[in-house]
């Protein structure tokens, strides 16, 4: 139901070298002060359960190849918002031999959240951010069933962004009528 | 004999915030030994400082964690001031021992919360971050930054704080201090937690020696060793301190001697702001380093030092930094060895891990 | 009736579970617990709620775009490079998801024109990238085209290049020579504040200050070679002795810097013809108050051309040998002498 996936989104987040400042303002947006779980969004570990993928520090050698897998692993319609300068371009450790940059060295981001730590209140504008990309890949999604067989895999090489617009808030389209579920119903098997 | 398996544990988990891989060799719901692979958050920000002045090497080395920020700051300045053989004010070393002991609350707070969690008390783990959110606000007000605070500079502080604001920083951590021991007595006394931490995990003293541990875990198993007991850093002499040490050696045993800690930290601000002298917060600095020098510091994970060396421009030579969780693997290594699969997660969040630390 | 009995139960079954709970730690956090249920939410409440932001909260770097001089201080400074300053064209830029909000750059601006501000960049689905008009060249403070020149006022005291945050300037006192690496050069203006002489600018040479001609004399007639020229000298061009009442000048070594001309108790030094306008002073000795002397015989010891003669109940002064260097009155313990003009 495409009305619905912005409504309670899963967040599954990763930390790719960073320094833990990021990590634990994401958890601390989980805890009372900020607690986004009044929104339903819920920290779970398993990326295929997830919507959102919060990726925080730069990427380097090492942990290339696990932000793949995650990316990879997780369904349709997802979105990444990089967390942290660190997530962005790599911060303050740009030029160290062993940092490659920023997460969209390796997997397409869909929104930055600035900031060294990036506040609970900017991760939260992102993710609400991220919400209205999400909902208009949903749409993509709906509108064309053939794509939505196609192959996750992306390339390695900095991807461009999606050139889907964010979706006005309140304006959800109208849920789908039995012949169209039956239709989709079949695309997708 | 029962059947060994290799089970994999990490890099992303939902326990640890932090990627670690351990292989954990399983016999049978026992595990028998544990090879560790880390390197995920490795940066190679220590040579950085070939590229980096030293004045932009301060905020390289703030960042190599977030929870022990103002620590690395603090030894990160200490050894470049010892290597410059720069004597600051008498102020400035009371508002870094005030803001540490702070940092020392906060990162207790925060690891009793991961604790909680880790055994599946995500209400507890709620409550504790909750307090902590207070702790916060005061780095907020003072420093203008919740998790990394850039107040530390070559030659002192970059900004003053006021008698006001630590004597009300002094006033809030004494009103929160009951909600914190009823949290802490939770821990300490609850019949379903002490089942899960006594006598689990335990790390006897010879072995704690053998293995070089530093830090509550050391603590926690008999050693006496605190490096604020030295004195050569901050005002602790003038304060009047005592190591918090415990004999049994296990998770239960750490725990207390971390909470011990944190008391023991709002008492150290409260005698500080009544001591701290008025007087400049910083004095001037200029021209290259030119020396080396150590400096030793107690992180709240345990012995941390920082070692400078300048050769006389404004690139410094050589930056390192051994940080607690690095001798503390070790340790870890022992610990699970023989303990249940299901008490990984807590084994390993019992010596506070702080992977970004070890890996810089 | 049953209702009450109802009531009476759960009470005290509440009130024995507790007791046994308590004993026996279970369920120990009931406390915290129960008073969450009551007391008010802890959660902030945010979007629907904005944070009030504390005073020094750090969120993003501004510019008041019109006091930029386009130093590039703030540039430099930066530990992520995330500023950029094209004084060519007059911009500044910043990478906002570069900026660590250290402020660093805030700290060290001249110009005084950056601040920090509370409010965070919002989180964006691109990398933003702010750009501000500066003045471009010609800024408020330097002149349009320019690279920074020294006139001949220069004594070169080496007070520039120390000031220099780049390291741009040389300065050779000894060899009196002065320049400027002009690539190096960020035209801040720091060391046209610091210059004792005002001989910086940029562009065309200031106007010099009264050029001070000639080598450095004494009028020796005035001169009382207490040599405190020589002690304050930072080149070591003096050599005063007063026994020998001899006063010399290295005039390659001096390097027409002034001090001594401040130092000079009798005002007798001057470059050149300056020297000639020094008022000749009068010639001043000793006189004694016999009363309050105690003939301890200190301004004998101290007179450098044994002038005095501290016999008891005979004191007494060569007023020829005397030059009126006031030693002796320095050196009186009992306060007893005064020097008075011989006129």
């Amino acid at each position: 139901m495409s009305a619905y996936v912005t409504k309670s989104p899963w967040v599954v987040h990763y930390d790719g070298s960073s320094c833990n400042g990021c990590d634990i303002e994401v958890l601390a947006c989980l805890t009372p002060m900020y607690d986004v779980e009044r929104f339903g969004i819920i920290n779970c570990g398993n990326p295929k359960h997830a919507d959102v993928f919060l990726v925080t520090g730069s990427v380097n050698e090492q942990n290339k190849d696990v932000i793949k897998q995650i990316y990879e692993q997780m369904p349709e319609p997802k979105v990444v918002v990089a967390v942290g300068i660190c997530a962005c371009s790599g911060g303050v450790f740009k030029d160290c031999y062993n940092v490659l940059g920023g997460v969209d060295q390796v997997i397409p981001v869909d929104a930055y959240v600035p900031g060294c730590a990036a506040r609970p209140e900017a991760i939260i504008d992102a993710v609400v951010k991220g919400l209205g990309v999400l909902q208009a890949k949903r749409d993509a999604m709906v509108n064309a069933p053939a794509k939505a067989v196609a192959a996750p895999a992306e390339a390695v090489a900095p991807v461009e962004k999606a050139d889907a617009e964010p979706v006005a808030k309140g304006s959800f389209p109208p849920i789908f009528t039995m012949a169209e579920i039956k239709t989709n119903y079949k695309v997708s098997k | 004999m029962g059947k060994r398996t290799i089970i994999p544990f990490g890099p992303q988990h939902p326990v640890l915030p932090e990627p670690i891989h351990l292989d954990l060799v399983v016999e049978d719901e026992t595990v028998v030994d544990v090879i560790p692979s880390i390197g995920y958050i490795h940066r190679g920000l220590e040579k950085l400082c070939e590229t980096k002045d030293y004045n932009k090497m301060v905020y390289v080395i703030e960042r190599i964690c977030g929870i022990c920020s103002f620590g690395h700051g603090w030894g990160a300045c200490a050894s470049i001031e010892g290597a410059m053989d720069v004597k600051i004010p008498e102020r400035a070393e009371y508002l870094r021992t005030i803001l540490h002991e702070l940092s020392r609350i906060h990162s207790h707070l925060l690891w009793l919360g991961l604790l909680a969690d880790a055994f599946g008390f995500e209400s507890l783990f709620n409550h504790c971050w909750r307090v902590r959110e207070t702790v916060l606000d005061l780095f907020e007000k003072n420093t203008g930054g919740r998790v990394i605070f850039s107040i530390c500079k070559i030659g002192g502080m970059r900004k003053d704080i006021s008698d006001e604001n630590l004597k009300e920083m002094a006033s809030v951590l004494n009103g929160i201090k009951s909600e914190i021991k009823e949290l802490t007595d939770v821990f300490i006394a609850d019949a379903s937690v002490q089942n899960r931490m006594v006598g689990v995990g335990v790390l006897t003293k010879e072995q704690a020696e053998e293995l070089c541990t530093v830090g509550p875990v050391a603590r926690g198993s008999g050693i006496d060793q605190d490096i604020r007991m030295n004195d050569d850093h901050g005002v602790y002499g003038e304060l009047g301190f005592e190591p918090c040490i415990e004999e049994a050696g296990d998770c239960m045993a750490r725990t207390i001697v971390r909470i011990r800690e944190l008391f023991q930290s709002i008492e150290l601000i409260e005698k500080a702001v009544e001591k701290i002298p008025a007087g400049p917060v910083d004095v001037k600095v200029s021209g290259n380093v030119n020396g080396e020098c150590i400096t030793r510091m107690e992180q709240p994970r345990g012995e941390a030092y920082y070692y400078a060396k300048g050769a006389g421009t404004k690139f410094l030579k050589r930056m390192r930094v051994r940080t607690p969780t690095n001798m503390n693997i070790p340790g870890l290594v022992q610990m699970l060895k023989g303990c249940d699969l299901a008490d990984v997660p807590i084994l390993v969040l019992t010596i506070d891990p702080c992977i970004s630390c070890t890996e810089r | 009736m049953s209702k009450l009995v109802i009531i009476i139960v759960l009470v005290v079954a509440a009130l024995i579970s507790s007791a046994v709970t308590t004993r026996l730690g279970f369920f120990k956090f009931k406390k915290t617990v129960l008073g969450s249920i009551f007391k008010d939410t802890a959660c902030q409440m945010y979007p629907v709620v904005q944070k009030e932001w504390q005073e020094r909260t750090r969120g993003a770097v501004s510019i008041d775009g019109n006091n930029c001089i386009g130093c590039g201080i703030c540039a430099k400074v930066c530990p992520t490079d995330a500023i950029e300053v094209d004084k060519a064209n007059g911009t500044w830029t910043i990478e906002r998801m570069q900026c660590v909000q250290c402020s660093g750059c805030v700290d060290n601006c001249p110009k005084n024109c950056l601040t920090m501000e509370n409010q965070y960049t919002t989180p964006d689905v691109t990398k933003t990238v702010d750009t501000v008009a500066i003045p471009a060249k010609g800024a408020a403070g330097g002149s349009s085209d320019g690279d920074l020149v020294c006139n001949d006022t220069c004594v070169f005291c080496g007070l520039c290049a120390k000031a220099c945050p780049e390291d741009a300037i040389k300065v050779d006192r000894k060899a009196k020579s002065w320049e400027v690496d002009k690539e190096a050069c960020i035209k801040c203006g720091a060391c046209i504040d610091k210059c004792p002489k005002k001989s910086l600018s940029f562009g065309e040479g200031g106007e010099s200050a009264a050029a001070e001609d000639g080598p450095l004399s004494c009028d020796l007639e005035v001169c009382i070679y207490c040599g405190l020229c020589a002690k304050n000298c930072p080149a070591d061009a003096l050599e005063v002795d007063r026994k020998a009442k001899s006063w010399k000048v290295d005039e390659d070594a001096c390097i027409k810097c002034g001090v001594c001309l401040e130092k000079c108790p009798k005002k007798c030094l001057g470059f050149g013809s300056n020297a000639a306008a020094a008022e000749p002073a009068k010639k001043s000795i000793p006189v004694l108050d016999e009363e309050k002397c105690v003939y301890c015989a200190a301004c004998e010891n101290a007179c450098p051309e044994a002038a005095i003669s501290a016999e008891v109940d005979n004191w007494t002064l060569d007023a020829d040998k005397c030059v009126g260097c006031e030693a002796c009155v320095g050196a009186c313990p009992a306060v007893a002498l005064e020097m008075k003009s011989v006129d």
